[in-house]
């Protein structure tokens, strides 16, 4: 054996991180166990995918419940005794309402206009007199805030009455929170089975690599050295389940627009699909990242901490 | 180099493994440690390599009491002393060469000094033609040699041996200590646990007596 010094060997060992040997390891667990990887991939891509077709539906149906919402107006009619003056005043003062989006101003004149259009009749003919008064048409910033909005907009001087969907908006918000509570709950039990996924082919894999962890540690190899080839594991797992997941979404998502179109449904154009499935392929991706290193970090923690908590038990026994 | 003062040491409570052991072993020496099985030669190997840490005293490895050493110097203590096993701990998928080499690549150390490490150790040990052999087409002698030269690739200072010839046939055995000897002669300090006799009787080299965790005798030119 050629003598060369110890410390030229020592000095090589800390060297740079040996990727080329990690990524080997973790081909290396692969090939072991190709029936656990595939069981588990497919866990991994089932949760997934049903995870971003849920996300699609929310988005889709949160962009809907939007859409309503911008359809939710309040209508203060005013009294027709007042100025022009008391009129430009009820116009600032619900102005610097918070809760108020934009404001228009109606006329009696319009107001009849509209009335005309909508039903067809002409009412001056039939009393004499335009029965309709001035108002504004008021658009709320926040559906949660109308109630409180047209309580305001009532109290105000010189205002008669004011009228807005107010049943409507009830039952629309009651919808809204039941989606938003029932799809989270949903969500939350696939990122669980997403984890607990990844978890156990990461746990089944050190299980099975366990003698070359032994020898790994007894040739002074650092915990994050044992680490890396795991946590590889993981984050192949969760992203290659995520892509797999995005392209079933993909074919999904145009599937069923394809699907409804031709049972001549269409859904309003209220998101561009293409531009909210590249959004969701993303979401997936970056789950599929942050899940597969964090449950093989833990896991391989967990593991390695056995180790620690053994020798920090024999420091406590009491031998003698 | 390596030095045990008063050490008890146990695996369950009131049940001590090593009882007030107070050993010194020199840089370069060759020492056998004998006695019957379960007597606590084992635990005080696995005391030097810290795979163990004693209730009571302290164990200098390198001047540096390993009983106070935290998790993340173990793998630099270790790097320094390489240990071989009665079961030889060899990965059955992997060749004579990819074992030794897995001792390397499990530091980080470059592929071009693997490339060149490797072949020279093995061919040290006397195992240059098994160099593709798996470990089930070795006989015993040669996996423990597969284990020498790991435990060796890393030029440690100290080399702890468990039994390292428990499996093995006589001449085998007597070939692995002469291996070990070897070993010692490039300036490495080698601590033997063992209970064959023949072997210790044998080589004649320093030999410590440990019985019920107790050391009984401790002489230089030994014997069984």
């Amino acid at each position: 054996m050629a003598a060369s010094p110890q410390t030229e060997r020592r000095a090589a060992i800390s060297g740079p991180f040996a990727l080329q040997f990690l990524f080997k390891e973790f081909l290396e667990n692969l090939r072991r166990n190709p029936f656990l990887a595939v069981t588990h991939t497919l866990q991994v891509i089932i949760s997934l995918t049903v995870f971003g077709f849920l996300l699609l539906v929310m988005a889709y149906l949160g962009a809907f419940f939007l859409s309503l919402q911008s359809m939710v107006e309040v209508s203060a009619f005013l009294r027709t005794d007042l100025t022009a003056q008391q009129y430009m005043e009820i116009e600032k003062r619900i102005r610097a309402l918070p809760g108020v989006e934009n404001i228009k101003y109606v006329s009696p004149e319009e107001a009849l206009r509209e009335f005309g259009k909508t039903y067809h009749l002409d009412v001056t003919e039939m009393l004499g007199y335009n029965p309709l008064p001035p108002q504004y048409i008021l658009k709320p910033k926040n559906l949660k805030e109308v109630e409180k909005l047209a309580a305001q907009v009532e109290a105000i001087d010189g205002v008669s009455q004011v009228r807005y969907g107010r049943k409507e908006v009830r039952s629309l918000m009651k919808v809204l929170l039941g989606f938003q509570v029932s799809f989270f709950f949903i969500l939350m039990i696939l990122v669980w089975a997403t984890v607990s996924s990844i978890n156990n082919i990461v746990r089944l894999s050190i299980y099975s690599r366990r003698t070359d962890i032994r020898i790994m540690q007894l040739v002074g190899a650092t915990n994050w050295f044992i680490r890396w080839p795991f946590l590889y594991e993981g984050v192949f797992f969760g992203v290659f389940g995520a892509l797999v997941a995005a392209g079933f979404i993909y074919i999904l998502g145009e599937a069923a627009v394809g699907t409804l179109a031709s049972l001549k449904i269409f859904l309003p154009q209220i998101l561009d699909l293409r531009l909210l499935l590249a959004a969701v392929s993303l979401v997936l991706l970056a789950l599929g990242l942050c899940v597969g290193f964090l449950s093989s970090l833990l896991t391989a923690n967990r593991f390695l901490a056995t180790e620690h908590r053994r020798i920090q038990e024999m420091r406590r026994m009491e031998v003698i | 180099m390596i030095k045990f003062v008063d050490v008890w040491m146990g695996y369950s409570p009131g049940v001590p493994a090593l009882r007030g052991i107070n050993l010194h072993i020199q840089k370069q020496e060759f020492v056998f440690i004998v006695g019957v099985t379960g007597g606590g030669k084992s635990s005080l190997l696995k005391c030097i390599y810290r795979e163990v840490v004693p209730q009571k005293g302290k164990v200098f490895v390198f001047r540096k009491d390993a009983t106070k050493m935290a998790p993340r110097e173990v793998p630099y203590l270790r790097r320094r002393v390489g240990v071989i096993f009665q079961d030889f701990l060899l990965l059955p998928h992997k060749n004579a060469y990819a074992n030794v080499a897995y001792a390397l690549e499990a530091r980080g150390a470059p592929s071009r000094m693997i490339k060149q490490a490797v072949p020279e150790v093995l061919d040290w040990v006397g195992l240059s033609r098994k160099m593709k052999a798996l470990p089930s087409e070795l006989s015993g002698g040669e996996q423990q040699r597969v284990c020498i030269a790991r435990a060796l690739i890393n030029k440690p200072d100290i080399l702890l041996a468990d039994e390292p010839t428990g499996n093995l046939d006589p001449d085998t055995s007597v070939g692995i200590i002469e291996l070990l000897q070897r070993v010692n002669s490039r300036g490495t300090t080698v601590v033997v646990a063992t209970h064959d006799e023949n072997v210790v009787n044998q080589f004649r080299s320093r030999t410590v007596r440990i019985e019920y965790g107790r050391i009984t005798s401790d002489r230089k030119e030994g014997g069984y």
